[in-house]
């Protein structure tokens, strides 16, 4: 038997990602230079000490699928455990798609079940943290809970945007409200559930077996748990945690990695973010590039100007090129005199000679025609185009007729 | 294409170990360090995966600790495998057998393992030189050419070190018609590049023979005594080469790759794979100036680097100066220190405001773990 088994929902489309997750899934994306955003959580698990992950798919899951295979980058290739990606499959009853967070675990009570474990850790694959999960579960074992919800203390402005529990000075939650207009708490759950196992199937059981539910856990499962006085606890979590559902997030949090103020560190040799890569060169930095405040990740080739940006692998920056306070995702090739500005490129991009993408804030007049333009996957952008702050980019920019 | 089940490798990690004592006292040849994230063995190990040759026996003879470390179980080089796949044979595996010096002494440690291999064909190569042969095109030759023996060759000048460990050769229409070893001109010569396709039976057959007759130089012994008796073919190399015969060939290989040209000479004929470390991306801080320099993951570069080549992990603290430097896996240059034609193997410290300054002839060696 496993002590704790991790289910990890990564079934999410991300639709706020519009461009970034029209061919894969919101966990899939790239993040930091080399990651892509399952890497935490999964990372998180190994250096917790939690080596069985089930990974619950259903949007676009090639991409995903592949990048997990058999679970090796990340150590979990295992005889016994090890990651299993779960999609919702046909049964002798019939079959349906997972119709909500609880309905994909329902759906897969089996797979749990083979574990025989006594905890259930529930985590979503749109979060970018690290955290000890095994002190999440002493926690949860001392204080003989069913079920522990990981807490971060949230600016009482933001409270509004988080489900936020209320809690008695024991921990113990006494009161959770979705998305309150007026908050009287500022602890917003992280979409991190650590359950007693026997618990949780049994409410799983009740909740399908109602029809009125959305099978969803946050407004269904923890609302029936509380009515019915049920133990739950908040883990209070410290440290860098944040959504990157939406592109300003996206952005932001990868820009977080070259802000020395903000405490996130993904070059701590005790917690490594393990991920697969492709086995490149060294980059390459020209004799005329200039490189500031970056992160480059192996295989680039950088001859132009680079500043406050994340360069995935195998980006090509050619001479007379800008890159500033941007975000390229691997094998993209920005070619001569282009200059890219507070932009999101996807990956297998090429921007032609002399094309300007995105634009600074200070160069629009109206703050609300501002934002950050993005580029979706393997498109091409033609000579000398412009394309504008906040723009979305789903097919090639050709030249005009 | 050649039937890739009917090739056997075999890669002799200890040869020419003698070139550099400096950095193989504590490792083999193969184990060297190179371009920012490599082991000399890469080279050799991707080529020859490449070719689709998934069969690969490592020898080594001495201070193979780094060497097994690396390779592991070979899943790196997907050579996993219940077919094939890696094998490594370290000295005295099985009673009796004769653990004898050099590459003969290494074949006779597992001749009886070639023996029963399936394979008609045997790649053998050294890991001196970093290059990017071919090996599909070299076998499918030497198949083609009827050949016993395929030796591999490029037109290079003999290193003043490398006087007493070369091989050139003298061919004529594909042909090899003599061999010298040790050769001592100054001339551009056609340079064995210790990498060999023979047929199966004929390499047992030598090695028994030399056993027997107590020989033991495989370039004397066995391909010199063939030339003229048995169809030996040469194999030109046209591409990128670099031997590494001495500490300053060494650190002028390496410093040659701060160039767009060279990394694609090397890196992009077939992916060159080496251990995967999951090291951050390089984070390049407010303040810091890099030219013309290559960088592996997991470098943190808050100072000021010039054409030099950064392994995995280096720290580049503030105000420190790199120029033309081979810093290895996790050296520390610390804050104000200031390097210049220095090689710092892995895990050094170079303290606070310390000024090392070597010759680009004569450059400074600065040995692993060593804080300055």
């Amino acid at each position: 038997m496993k002590e704790c088994v991790a289910m990890l929902l990564a079934g999410g489309q991300g639709s706020r990602l519009y461009a970034l997750t029209q061919s894969m899934a919101k966990p899939a994306v790239y993040f930091g230079g080399k990651y892509r955003i399952i890497d935490f959580p999964l990372s998180n698990c190994v250096n917790s000490g939690i080596d069985t992950v089930g990974v619950l798919t259903q949007y676009q899951p090639l991409e995903l699928n592949e990048y997990l295979g058999n679970g090796q980058p990340w150590d979990l290739d295992r005889m016994y455990g090890g990651v299993h990606v779960l999609p919702p499959y046909q049964k002798a009853t019939g079959s349906d798609w997972y119709k909500g967070t609880a309905n994909a675990i329902y759906q897969n009570i089996n797979f749990i079940e083979r574990y025989d474990p006594e905890y259930v850790l529930i985590l979503s694959g749109d979060h970018i943290y690290k955290m000890d999960y095994a002190k999440m579960l002493a926690a949860h074992k001392e204080k003989g809970a069913d079920i522990t919800i990981a807490v971060l203390d949230v600016p009482k402005e933001e409270a509004s945007r988080f489900g936020i529990m209320t809690c008695d000075e024991t921990g113990r939650i006494v009161k959770f409200t979705e998305k309150p207009k007026n908050p009287d708490s500022t602890l917003a759950s992280m979409g991190i559930y650590i359950f007693t196992w026997e618990k949780l199937k049994k409410y799983l059981i009740e909740d399908e077996a109602n029809p009125e539910s959305e099978n969803d856990f946050g407004k269904n499962i923890i609302t029936s748990m509380l009515a019915d006085q049920q133990k739950l606890y908040a883990y209070n979590f410290e440290g860098y945690w944040k959504d990157v559902g939406t592109i300003d997030s996206l952005w932001e949090s990868n820009m977080d990695l070259l802000d020395p103020n903000v405490p996130f560190d993904v070059w701590d040799k005790e917690w490594k973010i393990y991920s697969r890569t492709l086995n490149s060169p060294p980059q390459y930095v020209s004799d005329n590039a200039v490189v500031e405040n970056s992160m480059i990740s192996e295989g680039c080739e950088v001859e132009g100007t680079i500043d406050f940006s994340v360069l995935f692998q195998n980006v090509v920056v050619e001479e007379g090129a800008t890159v500033t306070d941007s975000i390229i995702m691997p094998g993209t090739v920005v070619k001569k005199g282009a200059v890219v500005e507070y932009a999101i490129i996807g990956e297998g991009c090429t921007i032609e000679a002399g094309a300007h993408i995105g634009e600074r804030p200070e160069s629009v007049e109206d703050s609300a025609n501002w934002g950050i333009a993005v580029i979706g996957n393997n498109l091409s952008v033609c000579e000398n185009a412009k394309v504008p702050a906040k723009a979305m980019i789903y097919n090639d920019v050709k030249e005009e007729k | 294409m050649a039937p890739k089940d009917k090739v056997l490798g075999i890669i002799f990690p200890n040869s020419h170990d003698e070139a550099i004592p400096e950095l193989t006292s504590i490792r083999t040849m193969a184990s060297v360090p190179f371009g920012g994230r490599y082991r000399m063995i890469d080279f050799t190990l991707s080529g020859l995966v490449a070719a689709g040759v998934a069969n690969i026996c490592v020898v080594p003879r001495t201070s193979y600790v780094s060497l097994m470390d690396h390779v592991g179980s070979g899943k790196e080089w997907d050579l996993a495998r219940k077919r094939g796949g890696l094998k490594i044979f370290p000295p005295y595996g099985e009673a009796g057998t004769k653990s004898g010096k050099g590459k003969l002494g290494a074949l006779s440690s597992i001749v009886s393992y070639i023996e029963s291999s399936a394979c008609e064909y045997v790649v053998l190569s050294d890991c001196g030189i970093a290059c990017a042969i071919d090996y599909d095109d070299l076998i499918g030759k030497h198949i083609e050419s009827n050949a016993d023996i395929t030796i591999v060759y490029n037109d290079d000048t003999i290193d003043e070190t490398a006087k007493t460990d070369n091989v050139t050769l003298d061919v004529r229409n594909g042909k090899v018609c003599e061999i010298l070893v040790n050769d001592v001109s100054d001339k551009v010569r056609h340079c064995g590049m210790w990498v060999y396709v023979i047929n199966k039976d004929l390499l047992v057959n030598a090695i028994y023979d030399c056993d027997a007759k107590g020989l033991k130089d495989f370039e004397r012994d066995v391909l010199q005594a063939a030339v003229g008796r048995l169809n030996v073919k040469g194999y030109e190399y046209t591409g990128y080469a670099k031997r590494i015969t001495n500490l300053k060939s060494f650190y002028d290989a390496n410093l040659a790759l701060c160039d767009r040209e060279t990394l694609t000479q090397l890196f992009k004929v077939y992916p060159i794979h080496t251990k995967v470390r999951d090291d951050a991306p390089v984070r390049y801080a407010i303040g810091s100036t890099v030219k013309n320099t290559i960088a592996a993951d997991g470098c943190f570069i808050e100072g000021s680097v010039e054409g030099s080549v950064l392994f995995r992990g280096v720290k580049v603290g503030k105000g420190a100066t790199v120029k033309n430097c081979v810093l290895m896996q996790d050296v520390v240059v610390e804050d104000g220190a200031v390097l210049e034609n220095v090689i710092c193997d892995k895990s050094a410290v170079v303290t606070k405001e310390q000024k090392l300054v070597g010759a680009s002839t004569h450059p400074v060696y600065i040995e692993k773990r060593a804080k300055v």
